[in-house]
């Protein structure tokens, strides 16, 4: 008997009832008897009674979403009206004849075909990831009312922000009988060495708060979820595993729960599974571990606790984000006040204010305009290649003139005969379509390969019926589209003279007739979008090169990085391990210098200090500023270059005289010129007053924020306290750096056996990494452009050869009367150009009205950068000359003779 | 779409198969069919309960199997499928058709799957 009290009968019944279907009696008991034995089947397993529910809800709501087995086939309908059925007659007859007279002229069919199978492929796979990544619901219950929840302090006019976290006084202040949320959780990444499960490995974590299940409403699949007596310190101490690692490292056994797994070299026991859609933060996660928010004052302690972590809410029914970040922000503001540390984690310690973001758009903020850009630019390709079938089926019609006046004269309409003609453009479009569709599958199954690792929900993207009604609706769209000028155009030939005529155009006709003219301005169209597509695929691959080459203060080549997590250990034994292990890297050949630190440039992670220092005409100023303890050849290994002073050396031990190293922000922010000389009052140890000796370049810390104050000291002389961050060993080489990291793997082994090494990357691949999304973009947009650049070449050769041939009689008359061959190449190419520069006058126009758009988002280079607008020009001339060249040809080997006795 | 769509056409043509298989041993209500099947085939067959019962009704539609309703002392009713004549003879076929399509999988990819037979 299900929770609710209800029979499984009656809840299958009520499902089926409220899809508006009839199902019979019998099914319905055979489907409700399968309910009752799943249920006593995983009631026996072990699995706890609320993910019995669940998992029997799921398969029932697979039941109704079954198709129509359950109900009898529908009969069809026998009365149907005879009008449908004629008009049913005639377009299976037009249809027939559209695909004789197709296959009579493959070539054209085929280019047409095959530019909309290109336009409706990308209009595809990108309809398909805008569904999947923004539009989709995310996969917990009624997930339109979770919150992302974010922190920040009024700084003066501004506020001051610090990642994604809240502080645990703010959160606790609204955990108590909030009025407007339902639930919030808390978490924070972690990452764990995993030992006793045959290799040592790094897996990644999360730490999260009990009441999270509640946020997002799910729990395991096998076992329970967290409880608040769940504690992370102990002998108590728990963990829940992914369906993932349960089923890699686990083999799927069912007797796991109970079972203890090290981690960091403590035993943690597994209490349940989670789903295979419990993807929480992100996919990599593979454990997870009761995390409880501590209060921000302990017990007889007089100093403040504060912790930061991301944090989710779950909205109640009715209420909106403004209406509980009102809430979140009056009750942080009664909080505790965090002192100094919330200077060092906001930059001010005003009063809090607590913003929430839907969490759909939170996980998809940093991708929407980018994919929503790239939307733009395929359906832009899309209006290409169905202006390229237009063009094409409009040449048609003109040569087909004399046949199209002989079935008019035969009895049909004209609009039978314009039917005639859009039908044969929707089978054209149709072709491209599922040719589009079936591209379209291909690419969208290696899309996740192609994304990178940290694009949002990439694994909940699947080619779906979006994609496929999508690329269904714009075949015919595209078809109809560009069967409804040709079809005008067919209009307007019938009861005119064709039929006395040759289907030639008379002299001069060729470019002045309407459909002529149509035919220009479908070109110029055409140039104009692919213009405007080269223009942004240069605009943005620049931008990217930019990213690539810019100076990040330090020498990112041949530099190796190597995390290695030290948890639970002293400041000592730290030292004691990463100094041992930088002395044997030293002496490996073609090292040429080695180091550690306690954060590397472009890792994201940061560590702030804060302290107040008098200045030199005697004020005091508060000094904000990032905190790195390195080792003596760090800065050397990572190529930092010195403005003034030295960096650090041998000498500097931890007998000598306390030293530290500044960059230039920080030297001119806080000690003016002679920053070399001035002492820091830092940390509280019995040497309070910190000489800097020198002053580095800015080394960016991500990559395009701006580089704030930031100062180093030497690792042998910091004994204080854990740093903050985690310690990295870099080391400069001499040959190509990938070459070392077993080596590096091999010492670190020796050191300790227990150790595992983290992430292991060379520079250039963190930098390669970082800007993983500009690459994808500008890689995706140069694709749609040089498509659309090819849809273009493919429309510019079909318009001149058309143009060629059916002028052919005045470029005989010409060229009996005198005209070189040279004069008739000039003629056509000219007519070429001409069409290609209005339509490149056109596309620029649009691009400069558009680049505001994208302008903030390009790097190094300005949206009107005028060397890039002239080099797609002269590129879009070139390609589009080449396009003209062999019609050109045609016309200038043309001989009179011949093509004036064929008249 | 590609492979999925394959793997869709396989599945069902190996569903109804299997079904008819585990039927020709003896008469089997529907929750018992699903279960045997996850088990048999070690999991690697997890073809969804929610497809199975369409499967079943287009295997009866098709004169394949019959079902009747049993009523025992003590439990509810279940319907219970057993094969008909049909039904040995589709099977009798299909097994034929896989065994060619497994042989030719031997021959093409040097792949040989490991099958577990259950006694008739």
């Amino acid at each position: 008997m299900p929770a609710s009290g209800l029979s499984w009968n009656t809840r299958i019944r009520e499902a089926f009832d409220s899809t508006g279907r009839h199902i019979d009696d019998a099914v319905i008991e055979e489907l409700a008897d399968h309910a009752n034995d799943l249920e006593a089947d995983l009631r026996q397993r072990g699995v706890e009674a609320a993910a019995v529910e669940r998992e029997i809800a799921a398969q029932v709501d697979l039941w109704v979403q079954e198709p129509p087995m359950h109900r009898s086939r529908r009969v069809l309908d026998p009365d149907l009206s005879a009008t449908t059925l004629s008009l049913v007659s005639s377009l299976a007859s037009e249809l027939r004849y559209a695909v004789r007279a197709l296959s009579r002229q493959p070539g054209p069919f085929a280019v047409g075909a095959t530019t909309i199978a290109l336009g409706i492929c990308a209009v595809a796979v990108m309809a398909n990831l805008v569904w999947g990544v923004l539009l989709q619901p995310l996969p917990w219950p009624e997930s339109d009312r979770l919150v992302r929840i974010y922190e920040s302090r009024q700084a003066g006019s501004g506020f001051g922000q610090f990642g994604g976290i809240v502080t645990n006084g703010s959160y606790l202040a609204w955990q108590r009988e909030p009025a407007t949320i339902d639930a919030i959780g808390a978490w924070s990444d972690d990452e764990h060495t995993l030992s006793g499960l045959g290799q040592a490995e790094r897996v990644r974590s999360a730490r999260v708060s009990p009441s999270l299940f509640d946020v997002l409403r799910t729990g395991p699949l096998l076992g329970r979820p967290f409880r608040d007596a769940d504690t992370p310190q102990g002998a108590g101490r728990v963990v829940l595993i992914s369906h993932a690692f349960w089923t890699r490292r686990l083999d799927g056994r069912r007797d796991v729960l109970g079972l203890a797994l090290r981690l960091d070299g403590e035993p943690f026991t597994i209490i349940g599974v989670m789903g295979t859609d419990f993807t929480f933060p992100d996919r990599e996660t593979a454990l997870w571990i009761p995390f409880h928010v501590p209060p921000t004052v302990t017990p007889g302690s007089s100093n403040g606790n504060i912790k930061m972590f991301s944090a989710m809410a779950r909205l109640k029914p009715g209420v909106t984000a403004a209406q509980a970040a009102a809430e979140a922000t009056a009750r942080a503001q009664s909080a505790p006040h965090a002192g100094p540390v919330a200077v060092a984690v906001f930059g001010s310690d005003g009063p809090a204010r607590m913003t929430l973001v839907p969490a759909l758009d939170d996980a998809t903020r940093d991708v929407r305009p980018a994919l929503l850009v790239l939307l733009a630019a395929v359906c832009l390709l899309l209006a290409g290649s169905i202006a390229n079938v237009a063009n094409v089926q409009l040449a048609r019609t003109a040569s087909r003139r004399r046949e199209l006046a002989i079935r008019s004269a035969l009895g049909a309409s004209s609009g039978q005969l314009a039917r005639q003609l859009v039908v044969e453009s929707v089978v054209v479009g149709l072709a491209g379509g599922l040719a589009g569709l079936l591209l379209a599958t291909v690419v969208a199954e290696t899309l996740p390969a192609w994304l990178p690792a940290d694009f949002p929900r990439v694994d909940q993207v699947r080619m779906g019926w979006q994609g496929a009604l999508t690329a269904l609706v714009a075949a015919v769209a595209a078809g109809v589209g560009a069967g409804l000028l040709p079809a005008w155009q067919a209009r307007r030939l019938v009861g005119s003279q064709p039929l006395a005529e040759d289907g030639r155009a008379p002299a001069g006709q060729g470019l002045r007739s309407s459909a002529a003219r149509a035919r220009s301005a479908i070109m110029v169209a055409q140039v104009a979008i692919a213009t405007v597509l080269l223009v942004g695929a240069a605009l943005l691959s620049q931008s990217f090169v930019a990213l690539m080459r810019a100076d990040r203060g330090f020498d990112t080549t041949r530099v190796l990085t190597a995390e290695l997590p030290l948890t639970g250990d002293t400041a000592t034994r730290r030292n004691a391990i990463l100094d041992a292990a930088i002395e044997r890297i030293r002496s490996v050949p073609g090292v040429v210098a080695a180091g550690y630190t306690n954060i590397l440039p472009l890792t994201g992670s940061e560590s702030m200090r804060v302290f107040d220092m008098q200045r030199p005409g005697g004020a005091s100023v508060r000094v904000r500023a990032s905190f790195r303890v390195v080792s003596g050849e760090y800065m050397s290994a990572l190529g930092m270059r010195v403005g003034h002073g030295r960096l650090f050396s041998n000498t500097d031990t931890a007998s000598s005289r306390r030293v530290a190293v500044v960059n230039a922000v920080f030297a001119q922010q806080y000690l003016g010129d002679r920053a070399v000389g001035s002492v820091l009052p830092l940390g509280s140890d019995e040497q309070p007053d910190w000489e800097v000796v020198g002053v580095v370049d800015n080394v960016r810390s991500a990559d395009t924020s701006p580089v704030g104050p930031e100062m180093f000291v030497p690792a042998a002389q910091w004994r204080d306290d854990r740093p903050g961050g985690s310690p990295v060993i870099a080391l400069r080489t001499l040959g190509p750096p990938t070459e070392l990291s077993p080596i590096l793997r091999s010492i670190v082994a020796d050191i300790d056996p227990t150790l595992a090494l983290g992430k292991v990357a060379t520079m250039e691949e963190r930098v390669l990494a970082l800007l993983a999304k500009p690459r994808l973009y500008s890689a995706l947009l140069a694709a749609f452009a040089a498509t659309a650049l090819a849809i273009a070449g493919v429309g510019l050769f079909g318009v001149l050869s058309f143009s060629v041939a059916q002028r052919s009689r005045e470029l005989a008359v010409r060229s009996a009367l005198g005209a070189t061959p040279a004069s008739l190449l000039q003629l056509v190419l000219r007519q070429g150009l001409a069409l290609t520069s209005f339509g490149l006058l056109v596309g620029m126009a649009l691009s400069l009205a558009m680049v505001e758009s994208v302008g903030q988002r390009l790097y190094g280079v300005s949206g009107r950068d005028p060397v890039t607008l002239a080099a797609v020009a002269l590129f879009l001339l070139g390609a589009s000359a080449i396009a003209c060249l062999a019609p050109a040809l045609r016309a200038a080997q043309l001989d009179p003779v011949v093509v004036l006795k064929s008249g | 779409m590609g492979a999925t769509f394959f793997d869709r056409e396989l599945k069902r043509g190996s569903a109804e198969m299997l079904i008819l298989a585990l039927l020709e041993e003896q008469e089997r209500h529907g929750y018992e069919l699903a279960r045997l099947i996850g088990e048999r085939s070690r999991g690697a067959i997890s073809f969804h309960a929610a497809s199975l019962y369409p499967t079943l009704y287009r295997l009866k539609g098709n004169g394949f199997i019959d079902g009747r309703w049993v009523e025992r002392a003590g439990q509810r009713r279940r319907r219970y499928y057993r094969l008909t004549a049909a039904g040995r003879k589709t099977l009798a076929r299909q097994r034929g058709l896989w065994e060619q399509f497994v042989n030719g999988l031997e021959r093409v990819a040097r792949f040989r799957p490991e099958l577990e037979h259950t006694d008739p």
